[in-house]
């Protein structure tokens, strides 16, 4: 379970976040969506203990995330935007280290290894440095850490970043199994039509506010549209796409 | 014991030993210690390798000071000697490493969402830290320490405390930069403080190697034997003198002056290490990564403006890449700018032997004087050209592939940018010294020319062997090219001996050496088109690096 109440954050005086406040349920693979800058990442760093709210209360897996940080981080996976990890090592010492700073058992630690790494298909890559990965080979290094040690809950932060179509579709597949057995999954990206098919639930948020929350369905009907993405440009003020670029090749022509 | 002591001090062990070992994998793989051109992307043979080197020129370094304690049996005098050189040596290595090694703002990024307490990362950071400082201390000191147990008969009791005080000595050097490093960030930005630091670096490391040439001219065998130290309130301003009093204490002498600075030593150890607290916590890697992120505010907006020759096209491309990378990397900067202390040096070292003398009069007679500056301004600009194919943003170079530029002229004008903004000033500059010893400007015009020409030849054969792309390739990758070795050791060494010649046997008939320069002049030309030839094929095989 995910839930936020009144969640606020400022940086210097510039309001990130601004009484933000939505409650994802067990089994749920909840759609969190918003322009460049609407405060998406600074909700999951806040979620996931990165970042202190500057107002308001945030619970996962029903731990308070500025007073229980620990319990909170260890039932969580997380996937961040950046993808940061140390890639001077190889993914099985990455994986291991990862394992250990969650107190699995070695044992337990190195059977899921494999079963990760096969499922990535980073099997033979397995003692390489990271160094010399893809963008792709790199995440998948980054998910798989995420999942490792069973976490209750998983935020993603456009996971599918760098992964080719086949490996992405395995992914949408895992997810879907993960919230049939229970997890609750908060997923950010841009790429509205896998939001739209994997999500259950939809929240739409813009200048750090809350604008609409619903099933894919749901958002379509109540504004109008057919499909998400018209949705999104319409509730988030997107300028007028076919003007921009007429506008823009007009300038190209000018000089 | 370990696990009860951790576990005591309210750290999770098992969290612990794994960031513990996990950092010092990365510190083994990633850390330059003290080199300033190593990336992070070597393969184990290469790293290995780079090891071993360091191993050597730390012993090496600790040789050298050991020599101090051989000849000087006053503990506390050597020992002051000893501590001072090594906490000087850590201080400078750490500065180095800073950021791989004290605190690494992509922790943040990696760890912040795990479940690791802050006191845990605290202590895992200064384990690394400890384990650091402690390799630097222990390969400069061991020669030294050895010296300590054994000089005058076996004295295990001197040799324990040279050691403590040594490995002591580099904590609290270590401990006192990361405050004053956290400290300075404060006020001054990330970047601006990384930039002063690698002009420290730089001047440090000149003052270093210096020394080794200029202090045993400057104080003899003899005069080191009866140095001594008088233990005045104002010598224990100086830290190594705390620790160096750990020895006199281990040879029984327990005075005030003795007990007092060691004393002193463990206070402010415990104070460092309290200090360093706060420091070493996930937040403030937070704190760090945040501020360096930040702007670094508006700077002085200047634009390089090729001129003179290098007005278009692949011509201007270059000169623009170069000016702005000279302008904007610092490494890049630094290897430049690196050439000049050496370039000092090297004159110090020709004339200390005596003022440099006139070829044109003294023929070959001064020669293995000037020998010296003259495979430095041979070499150098062989060098130069190396560092232009390098860079850390190498897979930037994709835009040679994906623009309809010719790649072979880009190779070729990164050569002549070299000749024109670097050689040509580096050798008037070179040219002031000369005219200040020979007196004569028509003979220093017709010494430079020579040595221009000289230089330029060079160039052409650097490039002939490898016709890199500017910043095309990663840094290490480019210094294991075994052409770049081979010109870099045997090319001067072969145009010193042509210098020799000329000046023995061509510089007194000036109507041949007027011949001979033109005749050098025409076999440079005519090695630019088979240059040329050769770049265009390299180039047209050359395949992005990214």
């Amino acid at each position: 379970m995910i839930e936020t109440i009144g969640l606020s954050r400022l940086f210097g005086g510039k309001r990130a976040l601004d009484d933000l406040s939505f409650r994802v349920e067990p089994g749920t693979i909840f759609g969190f969506l918003g322009p460049n800058g609407a405060g998406k990442s600074t909700t999951v760093k806040i979620l996931a203990g990165l970042l202190r709210p500057s107002g308001g209360k945030a619970f996962v897996a029903g731990f308070d995330v500025v007073a229980s940080p620990l319990e909170v981080k260890s039932r969580l996976g997380y996937v961040p935007e950046t993808g940061a990890l140390y890639e001077s090592l190889s993914p099985a010492e990455y994986l291991e280290l990862v394992s250990c700073l969650h107190h699995l058992d070695p044992k337990v630690a190195a059977t899921r290894m494999e079963e990760l790494l096969d499922l990535f298909g980073l099997e033979h890559e397995r003692h390489q440095r990271m160094t010399e990965f893809s963008k792709g080979m790199k995440q998948k290094v980054v998910i798989a850490a995420a999942l490792i040690h069973k976490p209750e809950v998983l935020f993603l932060d456009e996971p599918l970043n760098g992964m080719d179509a086949n490996m992405a579709m395995i992914f949408k597949e895992l997810l879907k199994k993960l919230a049939a057995q229970g997890k609750t999954i908060l997923f950010c990206s841009h790429i509205l039509e896998v939001v739209e098919r994997i999500c259950t639930r939809i929240l739409i948020i813009s200048e750090g506010r809350r604008i609409i929350e619903g099933s894919a369905g749901e958002i379509c009907r109540s504004t109008g549209t057919e499909t998400l993405e018209q949705a999104f440009a319409q509730l988030t003020g997107s300028r007028d796409a076919g003007q921009v670029t007429a506008d823009f090749l007009a300038a190209l022509e000018k000089v | 014991m370990l696990r009860s002591l951790i576990v005591l001090m309210g750290v999770d062990y098992d969290q612990w030993l794994a960031l513990t070992v996990v950092s010092l994998k990365l510190d083994l793989r990633v850390a330059n210690f003290g080199a300033l051109h190593y990336g992070n992307s070597g393969k184990s043979e290469s790293i290995f390798r780079v090891w071993f080197l360091r191993l050597w020129v730390y012993l090496f370094m600790g040789g050298m000071i050991g020599s101090v304690v051989w000849i000087n049996k006053n503990a506390f005098f050597s020992g002051t000697v000893f501590l001072t050189y090594t906490m000087l040596l850590t201080a400078m290595l750490v500065l180095v490493d800073f950021g791989a090694i004290v605190i690494s703002p992509e922790d943040f990024a990696i760890l912040a969402y795990q479940p690791v307490s802050s006191r845990t990362y605290f202590v895992a950071r200064l384990t690394n830290l400890l384990v650091y400082s402690a390799f630097l201390t222990l390969t400069l000191g061991i020669i030294p320490v050895a010296l300590f147990f054994f000089t005058s008969g076996f004295r295990p009791l001197l040799g324990l405390a040279a050691f403590v005080a040594a490995l002591l000595s580099g904590t609290g050097t270590a401990l006192t930069l990361l405050l004053f490093y956290t400290a300075i960030l404060r006020l001054v930005h990330p970047k601006k403080l990384r930039r002063a630091i690698s002009y420290i670096q730089l001047v440090a490391s000149f003052l270093i190697y210096g020394g080794y040439i200029f202090l045993p001219r400057l104080v003899d065998a003899h005069r080191i034997k009866i140095l001594t130290l008088d233990k005045s309130v104002w010598l224990f301003l100086l830290p190594s003198t705390w620790f160096a009093s750990y020895l006199d204490l281990a040879l029984g002498r327990w005075g005030v002056a003795e007990v007092a600075p060691a004393i002193v030593s463990f206070i402010v150890l415990g104070l460092l290490i309290a200090g360093a607290r706060g420091k070493l916590a996930l937040e403030y890697s937070d704190q760090l990564s945040a501020s360096m992120a930040l702007s670094e505010g508006p700077g002085k907006v200047s634009s390089t403006r090729p001129g003179w020759i290098f007005k278009r096209g692949e011509a201007r491309a270059v000169a623009l890449l170069v000016g702005n990378q000279f302008k904007h990397d610092q490494k890049f900067r630094l290897a430049v700018l690196s050439i000049l202390p050496l370039t000092v040096l090297y004159l110090w070292m020709g004339l200390r032997e005596g003022p440099l003398r006139d070829p044109f009069v003294s023929g070959a007679a001064g020669f293995g004087k000037s020998m010296l500056i003259y495979v430095a301004v041979l070499m150098f600009p062989t060098m130069l050209r190396q560092t232009l194919t390098n860079s850390d943003s190498y897979l930037a170079s994709w835009i040679y592939y994906a623009t309809p530029v010719e790649r072979s002229q880009l190779v070729l004008w990164s050569k002549n940018f070299v000749f024109v903004y670097f050689v040509l000033p580096y050798l008037s500059a070179i040219g002031m010294v000369f005219l200040y010893f020979f007196r004569n400007p028509w003979h220093v015009l017709l010494h430079l020319t020579l040595l221009a020409l000289l230089s330029h030849l060079f160039l052409q054969i650097a490039v002939f062997a490898n016709s890199a792309l500017p910043f095309s390739q990663p840094v290490r990758k480019a210094q294991r090219s075994s052409s770049f070795v081979g010109i870099l050791l045997i090319a001067p060494m072969a145009a010193v001996a042509l210098l020799y010649a000329f000046s023995r046997w061509i510089y007194p008939n000036i109507p041949l050496l007027l011949a001979l320069l033109a005749g050098l002049a025409g076999f440079s030309w005519l090695l630019e088109q088979m240059v040329q030839m050769q770049v265009r094929a390299q180039c047209a095989s050359l395949e992005y690096q990214g």
